[in-house]
């Protein structure tokens, strides 16, 4: 219990930290902040302009594919609020030899890196999401209470999968010093889970099921609130757990290999 | 005659583009495992794109006017031709300005824009057989993308200037730096303006009547769009169809009006510089 309230005071201070910074250079703070709700509204409008021209993915009508897109942005924007800005945070230290006053503070490296690097500009993609969510789900038919508690089970798991990429990124970055195109990596991975799992071969379809999870970041959230049983949920939902050990036993690996710089 | 000719060195000294191209591309090898990143991304961003738009295709022919093979040739030759003219002078300058290091620039009695022109040509000199190369093979041998230019000539002039395209928008970005102290805002915010105009992430034939009749003026498709058309051989876009010869041309009066702008923002920038205490 009192370890749980010493992580709650931690990530309370990052975040009052985090605010400050951002109200220090208020003008940049509110660009980044539309910037970052633009650059996630591009897929929705890509979908917007291509079913606008006639084209549709078989089976799907824009408000689902909407509804996965906007289920991935609440995701990934919670994520980047709240805990991704460890990749980033970790990489830096490294890169610039100072790391090593992480390994001697009285906490978690992982939390206190996660909770320094929060940044309200992100809460731009996760209002963007938030949006797209809301008109998608006005437009679907209504979900009941089962599929919307089913859908908020998912969407932990969902979570869970950004936390596991970003302990592989900031684990890769304690050998792979200063690949800022680790992010790159990462974008082009989960890309396959902006869009409906089906229209991708079905060893594609395994692969983001059993062994990259991709599709648990939206698309089975977004099908079960639709009232469907995905092929493999729940089969993913446990390899969401082996992704996220996985993760965990690999960021303490390379943590291992770690060399300092001599600060 | 003699004024006339250094300030032209000014602005172009071949010794100085070979020698510092050539610094920029020692200094770049040494992180080839970097660029190398993108043996990985391109192909597999392309995937995505190959399943989505078979998807789209299934039940079409056409959309847009565009065939599937013509889409894919579409994506191809766009990520190919980003290798070629990306570029981060934006980032560059204003991180001088903002820590102060720009003042060592001021002090060298050559213009920075060229030193910075010189930079990118060492870079993606690297990532010319780093990257397009490979994902070329990849795409051409795997994909099986006939990726062969309509006009070799004309494709290899319209990339040239859209690499300057590229260059001058960026660099005019960076000169923002002189305002603002944090310009990572900004930056990101035109950044994405440039890739949707530029038709990188769809082609510029999907979007409204009136806005590709608007894009038409803006210099953004000048950097990727048109070469890529170029490279297909047909331009075409709020229903104004023009020749190769003649939307290259028109490029080329893009990029000196660019030219200008940025040396516009340059003069006007400069002089709000201040490199205290560096």
């Amino acid at each position: 219990m009192r370890c749980v309230l010493d992580l709650l005071r931690l990530y309370g201070t990052g975040i009052r930290i985090g605010v400050a910074e951002n109200l220090a250079y208020r003008g940049n703070f509110l660009i980044r902040f539309f910037v970052m709700l633009l650059s996630d509204l591009l897929f929705p409008l890509i979908a917007l302009l291509v079913y606008g021209s006639g084209a549709a993915f078989p089976g799907w009508t824009l408000e689902e594919v909407l509804l996965i897109q906007g289920v991935f942005m609440m995701a990934k924007g919670s994520a980047n609020l709240f805990f991704f800005g460890l990749v980033w945070n970790i990489g830096e230290m490294v890169r610039e030899g100072v790391f090593d006053l992480m390994l001697i503070k009285p906490c978690s490296v992982i939390h206190l890196a996660a909770a320094t690097s929060f940044s309200l500009d992100n809460s731009g993609s996760l209002l963007g999401g938030l949006g797209i969510f809301i008109y998608a789900v006005g437009r679907i038919p209504q979900p009941g209470l089962w599929e919307w508690a089913a859908f908020l089970f998912l969407f932990l798991f969902s979570l869970s999968v950004f936390f596991s990429f970003s302990l592989f990124m900031s684990g890769t970055l304690f050998k792979w010093v200063g690949n800022s195109r680790i992010y790159e990596i990462f974008n082009t991975i989960t890309q396959f889970g902006l869009f409906p799992k089906t229209i991708y071969s079905r060893a594609f379809q395994n692969l983001l099921t059993y062994l990259i999870p991709v599709a648990m970041i939206a698309f089975f959230p977004a099908a079960v609130l639709k009232g469907e049983k995905p092929e493999g949920l729940l089969l993913s939902a446990g390899i969401c757990l082996v992704f996220f050990f996985a993760a965990r036993w690999f960021w303490h690996a390379m943590l291992k290999s770690y060399t300092s710089a001599g600060g | 005659m003699r004024k006339i000719a250094s300030f032209a060195r000014r602005f172009f000294n071949g010794r100085l583009l070979a020698a510092v191209a050539a610094a920029t591309y020692k200094e770049w090898a040494a992180y080839r495992s970097h660029i190398l990143v993108s043996l990985f991304v391109g192909p597999v961003y392309f995937l995505v794109q190959y399943f989505i738009w078979s998807a789209l295709f299934q039940n079409r022919a056409t959309i847009n006017g565009y065939t599937l093979q013509e889409m894919l040739v579409y994506y191809g030759i766009t990520t190919l031709i980003n290798y070629c003219i990306m570029d981060f002078a934006d980032w560059n300058l204003q991180m001088l300005i903002r820590t102060g290091r720009f003042v060592t620039f001021l002090l060298r009695p050559v213009s920075h824009r060229f030193f910075a022109l010189s930079q990118k040509v060492g870079h993606r000199l690297l990532g010319f057989w780093l990257e397009f190369i490979p994902v070329y093979l990849i795409f051409y041998f795997f994909f099986r993308l006939p990726l062969v230019p309509a006009d070799f000539f004309w494709s290899v002039l319209s990339l040239i200037l859209g690499f300057l395209m590229m260059f001058l928008v960026n660099y005019s970005i960076g000169i923002t730096g002189f305002w603002l102290i944090r310009t990572d805002g900004l930056r990101s915010f035109f950044l994405i303006f440039r890739d949707v105009f530029a038709g990188v992430i769809l082609p510029l034939v999907f979007f409204p009547g009136w806005l590709q009749k608007v894009l038409f003026f803006l210099p953004f498709q000048y950097i990727s769009y048109v070469p890529v058309r170029v490279f297909s051989g047909s331009y075409e876009l709020g229903g104004v169809t023009l020749a190769i010869p003649v939307i290259v041309a028109i490029q080329a009066v893009y990029v000196l009006i660019m030219a200008l702008v940025s040396e516009l923002l340059w003069r006007l920038g400069i002089k709000r510089f201040t490199g205290v205490g560096v």
